[in-house]
């Protein structure tokens, strides 16, 4: 708008004008058309500056006009002439037309001005706001198809700038081919109803990429062309989120989990498949409804603790109740209840997920009691194989250990933390009881882990930590889990004890059998002696019975054979008769030896004298070979020639006729050897080792080709032994002869310190003798106190106790057989006191036993004084009592 | 006396069979001896007619007296020569009772009853 001052300065610029002009005019016009020129003026001032200014004018162009031109002249008439008031009022009215047509023009030009730029800004602003959307402007030739596009729309195409246009081809090719008949279509619609349009289509992008691309647009028709006109934005995103949102939906209409929406006042506002499923009640059933439609009566505080929650913004998670189905019963429900706020950050309600957890919590029930039932189980299998006697392992199907009790730690002497995970073959299994490897392959448990096959108490050798084996039973089983070989279970037991005793039981039940084979051998053998010996003593008296009677009938000639007959009989009747008392003699300790210092040259010299005659008889060659120089025993030289006249006598009666017998008599480094070698039948060598017994003869009664009690050469050996010596026999076999040998020691030399006499003294001396034979006693009591000793005596082990409890003893002389207790029983009591056994018990393991039970000596019965008597004095002395 | 056969004497003790043997020639009879079995058999088989009646002793070596028995009781020739055992022992009784012979006594023999036996077969 012109400042006031303006317009007002025009106005009078151009009633000037306008008088002016009229004064120009003037001499023309005379006194008519006064007023001509400021009728142009008002209108032009009018349409100028306004109606204010053309008032102003119009009265200022009547003042000049009356003024000067309007008769009468050079007065203001003022229309006091009527002519005056006719034309004052014309030129009003004209004024004021002028001034109303004017202002009403230049009205509505202003208004269609500010029209004008109003829609000028709306533009720019459009496109300002299309822009900021990420939007631009486009325009499509309906004719050609070819396409104009804003900056905004190429740079959201993706196209540099020299392709803001694009023919029709070039536009096609960046729409997705999916696309195209969508946009077509659209834009046929359009043009088809003269609307606007709108479509979504992929624009591919020159990069690759792929962007949503909403476009409007409309039919504009310019410059005769039909062309279609819009904008295009990005809509990506909300194609995404449109996508997204589909998904989302789709993912609650599939969800397993019902899906609920509420508000704060608990009204159902969604509803999805799983909850119709989970509650029974459909969507259009429950929308709309309050939510405690499907909460338990007995659960009242559900809702209201559930929606408190929301409303302080706090979600509730997986809390687990109980709801109830449109079909009355109750499920077990998990849900998961958070808020829903809105943009504003408004919480307008809550979306709850349900899940049935009436399986689940049946499935956990269910497994708490498996549970339970495996725990028991497991704590029974514990306290089974910790406190077994038996050693359990278990293996898996590479050999390793899993499980060791404690009876096996300690029967292995391994700890279960060492062998855990070690391959129990290499530590336990690894050698054969005979130390041979023992492959791993070879073991049975491999059989069992392979083809299931159970072993059952398998004796076997586990190895110990120490490398130590013992004896094992064990048994194995596979463990399975269904089809699977989980691996393998063995127990075992130490079976050392079992053994030893059944080791202990195998050895008491031979030695049983022994015992038992050896009385009824023993028995049998005494039958058999029995009947020998009736048959021995019955052929010589029945030979005397029979020469009697021919004495009695006849004379002469005849008689002598009968008195020569009668006489061997009795002769062999009588040795028959010795050697029973022998035997009984030996047998009862009672043999007596006469001992002393005897030549066994003398002996054997006069052995074989007597039995020569037999042998003659027989033509048997009796050889004999007899070392130079005396061979002094000491000894019986009735007993040693009775020895030497069985041997010989045996020799002569196994031996056939002209055979041979051969004596042989030598000195060796300590003793004299004497052998009796002949040809003979022999010995089998199963009875070899049988020849000295008593009542043992080789040959069966029956057909006995030779007679004799079998009691020679137990005889023999009984007083070889008394003598201190060793009997022997030796035979190729049958018919191959055979040959006895005796060995004895040789007499000590008769010098001063071994001399048996008085010299030797045991004065002060205190000795206990022991024995039951009161003859026995007095003899030894007599020898021993010559000799200076205090002479104890008693009858038992009993009575020898108290004697021994008092300490009132140096030496101990004792029989091995005593009635109450034996000899071996009173060295318990004797303590370490110098101790000499007695026996009649002329065996060698006595002797061994004796030794064995601490006595520093053993002598068979009779002992020789002398000797008993130095080894008395040697004891002492050594004692340390002494 | 004269007798056309002989008693024979089966025994292996020499002194028990020349005893016996002085006795019965003291008698008036003929003896034959033999020191066991299989001897006797010999001596029989080659003139079983001079056999009167066998003694027989049971305990001999080579063979002894149950042996002989079965042989001469399988031989038809000798089978029905009589025997008399004289035994030394006592407790061989029941197995002589199986041997089906004459007699038998134990030793030393009662003389009358040997002799009437020996008498009754000679």
């Amino acid at each position: 708008m012109s400042p006031p001052v303006r317009r007002y300065a025009t106005a009078c610029l151009a009633v000037a004008l306008a008088f002016a002009v009229r004064l120009v005019l003037d001499p023309a016009l005379g006194d008519r058309q006064a007023l001509a020129t400021f009728y142009v003026a008002v209108a032009l001032t009018a349409w100028w500056s306004g109606t204010g200014p053309a008032v102003a004018a119009t009265i200022a162009g009547y003042l000049l006009a009356d003024w000067f031109f309007i008769p009468p002249r050079r007065v203001l008439s003022l229309g006091t002439s009527p002519g005056d008031v006719a034309g004052a009022a014309l030129y009003v009215l004209v004024g004021a037309v002028s001034i109303g047509i004017t202002s009403a023009l230049r009205r509505a030009e202003r208004r269609a001005r500010e029209r004008a730029t109003a829609a000028l800004d709306d533009r720019a602003r459009l496109m300002r706001a299309i822009a900021g959307a990420g939007g631009g402007a486009w325009e499509q030739d309906v004719e050609t198809g070819d396409v104009v596009l804003s900056e905004e729309c190429r740079r959201l195409l993706g196209l540099p700038a020299e392709r803001a246009a694009l023919d029709a081809a070039a536009w096609r090719s960046h729409v997705h081919p999916e696309d195209l008949s969508l946009l077509d279509r659209a834009r046929d619609d359009a043009l088809a109803a003269r609307a606007p349009y709108a479509a979504e289509y992929r624009a591919l992008l020159p990069d690759g990429r792929v962007r949503w691309i909403g476009i409007r647009g409309d039919v504009v028709h310019a410059a005769g062309a039909r062309r279609l006109a819009g904008i295009a934005l990005d809509v990506t995103e909300r194609r995404q989120g449109v996508e997204m949102q589909a998904q989302l939906a789709a993912l609650v209409a599939s969800s397993d989990d019902a899906i609920v929406g509420k508000t704060l006042d608990g009204v159902v506002t969604s509803w999805n498949a799983a909850a119709e499923r989970l509650f029974g009640y459909t969507a259009a059933e429950m929308i709309g409804s309050h939510i405690s439609r499907v909460v338990p009566p007995d659960r009242p505080d559900d809702v209201r603790m559930i929606l408190d929650a929301i409303r302080r913004g706090e979600r509730v998670h997986h809390y687990e109740t109980q709801r109830i189905r449109k079909d009355g019963m109750r499920i077990d429900v998990s849900i998961t209840v958070s808020p829903i706020v809105d943009a504003s950050g408004r919480i307008v309600g809550a979306s709850k997920i349900a899940r049935d957890v009436t399986e689940r919590r049946r499935t956990e029930a269910l497994l708490r009691a498996n549970e339970e039932r495996q725990r028991a189980l497991l704590d029974f299998n514990q306290a089974v194989t910790a406190n077994m006697g038996e050693g359990l392992y278990t293996i898996d199907t590479d050999g390793l250990v899993t499980t060791v009790n404690p009876a096996a730690e300690r029967l292995l002497g391994w700890t279960s933390a060492e062998l855990l995970g070690r391959k129990m073959h290499d530590v336990t299994h690894y050698a054969h009881a005979d130390g041979a490897p023992f492959p791993a392959e070879e073991c049975a448990c491999l059989r069992v882990l392979l083809h299931g096959v159970t072993l059952v108490d398998q004796a076997d050798t586990f190895i110990r930590k120490d490398g130590t084996f013992f004896p094992v039973v064990y048994s194995a089983g596979r463990i399975m889990s269904g089809d699977r070989v989980e691996g393998l279970v063995v127990v075992f037991r130490d079976v050392t004890q079992q053994k030893q005793i059944e080791a202990e039981r195998e050895r008491l039940l031979i030695e049983a059998q022994q015992a038992r084979a050896e009385a009824e051998a023993a028995s049998r053998a005494k039958d058999e002696f029995l009947s020998v010996v009736s048959h021995e003593l019955r052929t010589p008296l029945s030979s005397i019975v029979n020469w009697i009677r021919v004495l009695r009938k006849n004379d002469g000639e005849i008689n002598q054979r009968a008195v020569e007959g009668i006489e061997r009989a009795a002769r062999a009747q009588s040795m028959l008769v010795e050697d029973l008392l022998d035997v009984s003699r030996i047998a009862g300790g009672r043999l007596r030896l006469d001992a002393r210092d005897t030549d066994v040259r003398a002996v054997v010299a006069e052995a074989l004298d007597a039995v020569r005659p037999a042998a003659d008889a027989k033509s048997i060659r009796l050889e004999s070979y007899v070392a130079d120089g005396p061979l002094t025993v000491h000894g019986d030289p009735e007993r040693l020639q009775q020895v030497v006249w069985n041997l010989l006598s045996n020799a002569v009666k196994f031996t056939p006729h002209y055979g041979r017998v051969t004596t042989t008599l030598e000195r060796t480094d300590d003793g004299v050897r004497l052998a009796v070698d002949d040809t003979g039948c022999g010995i089998a060598p199963e009875f070899l080792p049988r020849v000295f017994d008593r009542f043992v003869q080789a040959e069966p009664a029956a057909t006995r080709r030779h007679g004799g009690l079998g009691l020679g050469l137990s005889i023999v050996r009984n007083l070889v032994e008394l003598h201190g010596g060793t009997v022997s026999v030796d035979s190729r076999g049958d018919s191959q002869g055979a040959t006895f040998t005796v060995v004895l020691p040789l007499a000590p030399p008769r010098d001063g310190a071994v001399e048996a006499g008085p010299d030797v003294r045991l004065d002060g001396l205190r000795v206990l003798v022991v024995d039951d034979d009161s003859a026995t006693l007095h003899a030894l009591r007599a020898v021993l106190e010559t000799h200076g000793a205090r002479v104890v005596t008693a009858r038992s082990a009993g009575e020898a106790r108290p004697v021994l409890e008092r300490a009132e003893v140096d030496v101990i002389v004792s029989d091995i057989r005593l009635p109450d207790d034996d000899g071996y029983a009173l060295l318990r009591w004797a303590r370490n006191l110098p101790a000499v056994a007695l026996t009649g018990f002329a065996a060698l393991e006595d002797r061994g036993r004796a030794l064995a039970a601490g006595y520093r000596e053993y002598f068979p019965k009779p002992v020789a004084p002398d000797l008993l008597v130095r080894t008395i004095a040697r004891l002492a002395a050594a004692s340390p009592s002494n | 006396m004269h007798r056309d056969k002989s008693v024979m004497i089966v025994e292996d003790d020499l002194e028990s069979r020349e005893s016996l043997a002085a006795v019965l020639e003291s008698e008036g009879y003929s003896v034959i001896r033999a020191e066991h079995g299989r001897a006797a058999l010999d001596v029989l088989r080659q003139s079983p007619a001079a056999v009167c009646v066998i003694l027989l002793d049971l305990f001999m070596p080579v063979m002894n007296g149950w042996a002989f028995r079965d042989e001469q009781i399988r031989d038809p020739a000798l089978s029905d020569i009589p025997v008399v055992v004289i035994t030394a022992d006592a407790a061989a009784a029941s197995r002589i009772r199986k041997l089906g012979v004459a007699a038998a006594m134990s030793k030393p023999v009662d003389f009358e009853r040997l002799l009437a036996t020996v008498d009754t077969y000679c």
